[in-house]
């Protein structure tokens, strides 16, 4: 509870800076405080925004004025309340729709179970920064697994759709697939190859998006 | 209909007015300041004499289709043409869809136009077929008048055309020759260019494989002070550092490779022109080679890094150099994590390319963009005008994103990748209309997605919200024939439309293709095919062409629960509006329908 009241008091100083850190982590869940000047559109909102919510309500959020009041700016995370005066409309919309897509990708990650590689926690000057960055700068990792786990290699089942699927390729232009092949053959008479981390294998590079072109 | 009939009579008031009524040089001047090409073709029907003023005034013309109309007939209309630009074989044939022999033949348009077109000095061709024969007519009939050559994506001639343009063309003023096919004879071609042209502004053989001499690129910035523009084939940057040294004026370089990487003292030497604001190429540029380019980092407006051998974090580190881009090209090795520094840093980003990188097994690159990426850059970078994502991952919010906060967006063009298995939020009906509501300057739009990707109710969106958009590319939409009816009955202003890979059956296509206003080009490739076409006939129409590849034979048998014919992914229907009638040079794969 003293930790909550502090994190409340922080300053406006503070306030801003712990504002822009969290709009580059855009990890979060948002909500807009109470305005000073009272919009209709506004009064239907609920305290706080739930996941599954988060992306159908951040769709329907109507823009804002730029000339409209600053107001504030409330953010529950993991057991912490954080309150941001000034905030302007849109960027706080702009924060919401950042944290509808983390959210997303994050649901996504559970999903799929990784595992969470555990981050280096920064050192901090405040104490209630201290205690909040633990939290916070998972984000990054988290958006590392989330892209690490974008290119999975899945097995596809035989159903029809993806057969269909696989019968019908996305094409490659014609410039982009000849590099790709110059690359295979470097990245093979390199080996071992520093510089491009992405290389593995020494696999036998295939060419079926080119042998299906030539097959039309 | 009605409140148009007073028009006609105060026209023919006012034209009457005074001795005469308006004089002709007046209207021919008037007319000289209406460009867009649409204004200028209703201005023409307005009477014989507007169509006739139009005619003589007319500069440019581009043919969206080369079978849509005879060279003789553009002749006959347009004979004061400055600058002419015809198009091709489909769109898809950059994909490699369709067939080599298709056709497209320069031939009859540069023996029919290039003489008697006497004040023609711009030509423009796109995904043509050009022989050396062909070039050798036009510089004949117009090498001395001629001050642009635009060769785009052609095929069929050799670096022999070119030593003939070199000798003969020598008020050219732009060569533009990028991911042409060209059978390379010899680079003697560029060393005569370098000697008898004085002019050059523009020499672009991007993308060519076409070996060149450094020193005679040397000799054409000592003798064309006016170079500004240089995208070449690659050719190791450490070769290039005289003809860089020597290309004060240059503002535009791509081409420059890096074959021997990992030795970076070979390239520290190189210094790039002052004034450079695009640079690309960069093939096999890697971590190690970077530095070269990070002394012109903040002045770089323009960037492609598609060809490069960067990792994300390499990425994250060049860009974050780069806050004056309005143009980034790159592969989606720049992963979710690159496009935030994007976001962050491209506060002026007008034009931004995700290409499919590598994705064979053994070969697959990290990174991978998906909706955090495309939602960050949209809420960054609220100029953009135009982007085309390769996407592994996508969300209704990310295209409501969009639709907020880039208001000024022109072409938006999205490929969901089909490796990753599952996609966090389908299908991306909301999404879509959200962004087709909101971005109210789009012209031209593609979106090649999944079975189940956009539902058919997605897709009347589609149509609903078309609003002015031109062009249209739609993969694996739709789950039935209904979907594509909902659609097409909102497409009023839609002229060309790319279907790949839907459900639908052939009479839901000529049902769509007739509720279509302003359509006058249709390709589709894979759809509920019947092995003669049968039901394509119902779209037939006056001056339309339909033009059908057949299935593929094993597939006649395949039939469907509902009794339809599968989806066929060989078949193809192509069908436009053509002036000319059928076309005289069809391949024999290529099925012409039409009414007995």
């Amino acid at each position: 509870m003293d930790l909550l009241e502090r994190n409340i008091k922080t300053e406006t100083e503070e306030t801003r800076k712990e504002q822009e850190r969290k709009e580059e982590e855009a990890e979060a869940e948002a909500e807009a405080g109470e305005r000073k000047t009272q919009e209709p559109p506004q009064q239907g909102q609920g305290l706080s925004l739930s996941l599954a919510n988060g992306s159908g309500r951040s769709g329907m959020l109507p823009m804002s004025n730029v000339s409209a009041n600053p107001s504030q700016l409330t953010i529950f995370y993991g057991g912490s309340v954080c309150v941001y005066d000034s905030v302007p409309p849109e960027k706080a919309q702009a924060i919401m729709l950042i944290a509808a897509a983390a959210a997303a990708a994050a649901a996504t990650k559970s999903s799929a179970a990784p595992t969470v590689k555990p981050p280096m926690v920064p050192a901090a000057t405040v104490a209630p920064a201290a205690v909040v960055s633990p939290v916070l700068t998972r984000s990054p990792s988290l958006q590392s697994t989330s892209v690490a786990t974008g290119q999975p290699q899945v097995v596809a089942e035989p159903s029809s759709i993806c057969k269909l699927q696989a019968d019908l390729p996305i094409a490659r232009r014609h410039s982009l697939q000849r590099f790709l092949e110059k690359r295979r053959d470097r990245v093979v008479s390199k080996a071992p190859y520093s510089t491009a981390k992405s290389s593995d294998g020494m696999e036998s590079p295939r060419i079926e998006v080119t042998a299906e072109g030539k097959a039309q | 209909m009605g409140g148009e009939v007073p028009e006609p009579r105060r026209l023919s008031r006012s034209l009457s007015f005074g001795c005469g009524g308006v004089p002709e040089e007046a209207l021919h001047l008037v007319l000289g300041y209406v460009d867009d090409p649409r204004d200028r073709e209703a201005a023409s029907l307005v009477c014989r004499r507007w169509h006739r003023i139009d005619a003589l005034s007319r500069k440019h013309v581009t043919v969206g289709f080369c079978y849509a109309v005879e060279p003789a007939r553009l002749l006959a209309r347009f004979r004061r043409l400055e600058s002419l630009a015809l198009k091709g074989r489909p769109r898809a044939a950059m994909y490699g869809l369709i067939p080599e022999d298709f056709g497209a033949y320069a031939a009859p348009w540069v023996a029919e136009l290039a003489a008697p077109l006497d004040c023609l000095k711009a030509l423009h061709l796109r995904r043509m077929t050009v022989t050396d024969e062909d070039i050798a007519v036009l510089v004949r009939a117009r090498g001395h008048m001629l001050q642009v050559l635009k060769l785009d994506k052609c095929s069929g001639f050799s670096t022999d055309a070119l030593r003939l343009v070199a000798r003969s063309c020598r008020s050219l003023r732009t060569l533009f020759l990028e991911e042409c096919i060209i059978a390379d004879e010899g680079s003697e071609w560029l060393h005569e260019l370098a000697v008898n042209n004085s002019v050059l502004v523009t020499l672009n053989f991007y993308m060519t494989e076409l070996k060149v001499e450094p020193a005679d690129l040397e000799l054409l910035a000592r003798n064309c002070k006016s170079l500004i523009s240089l995208k070449m084939s690659d050719c190791d940057l450490s070769d290039l550092i005289g003809f860089l040294q020597t290309s004060k004026a240059l503002q535009e370089f791509a081409g420059g490779a890096f074959f021997e990487v990992g030795e970076y003292t070979k390239y520290e030497k190189v210094k790039l022109p002052p004034r450079l604001c695009f640079l690309g190429g960069l093939t096999f540029m890697g971590k190690n080679e970077m530095p070269v380019i990070f002394p012109y980092s903040a002045s770089l407006k323009k960037l492609d890094l598609q060809y490069t051998f960067l990792t994300t974090e390499d990425h994250c580190q060049l860009i974050a150099k780069c806050p004056n881009l309005l143009v980034l090209e790159v592969r989606n090795v720049i992963g979710d994590r690159g496009l935030e520094v994007v976001a962050d840093t491209c506060k002026k980003l007008r034009r931004l390319r995700i290409e499919r990188g590598d994705d064979d097994p053994g070969q697959e690159e990290q990174g991978g963009v998906s909706q955090i990426g495309l939602t960050a850059v949209a809420v960054g970078c609220r100029e953009l005008e135009y982007i085309a994502a390769y996407v592994s991952d996508i969300t209704n919010g990310a295209l409501e994103s969009i639709g907020t906060f880039c208001k000024n967006m022109y072409d938006f063009r999205l490929v969901l990748l089909d490796k990753q298995n599952k996609i966090t939020d389908l299908p991306l009906d909301n999404g879509v209309r959200a962004l087709l509501r909101s971005c109210t300057k789009l012209r031209r739009f593609a979106l090649y997605l999944r079975p189940g990707g956009l539902s058919d109710a997605g897709l009347g969106y589609v149509g609903q919200y078309s609003g002015n958009i031109q062009y249209m590319l739609l993969g694996n939409v739709g789950e039935s024939d209904n979907g594509l009816i909902r659609f097409a009955m909102g497409c009023a202003n839609l002229r060309k439309l790319e279907l790949r890979g839907c459900c639908f059956s052939e009479r839901a296509l000529a049902v769509a293709v007739l509720q279509m206003p302003s359509l006058r080009y249709v390709w589709v490739q894979g759809y509920r095919a019947s092995q003669t076409g049968r039901d394509l006939m119902l779209m037939a129409r006056p001056y339309w062409n339909i033009e059908f590849v057949p299935p593929r034979p094993e597939s006649a048998c395949r039939v469907m629960a509902d009794g339809q014919p599968c989806v066929d992914t060989h078949a193809q229907v192509l069908a436009y509006y053509s002036l000319a009638g059928r076309r005289p040079d069809c391949p024999r794969w290529l099925v012409t329908l039409h009414p007995a």
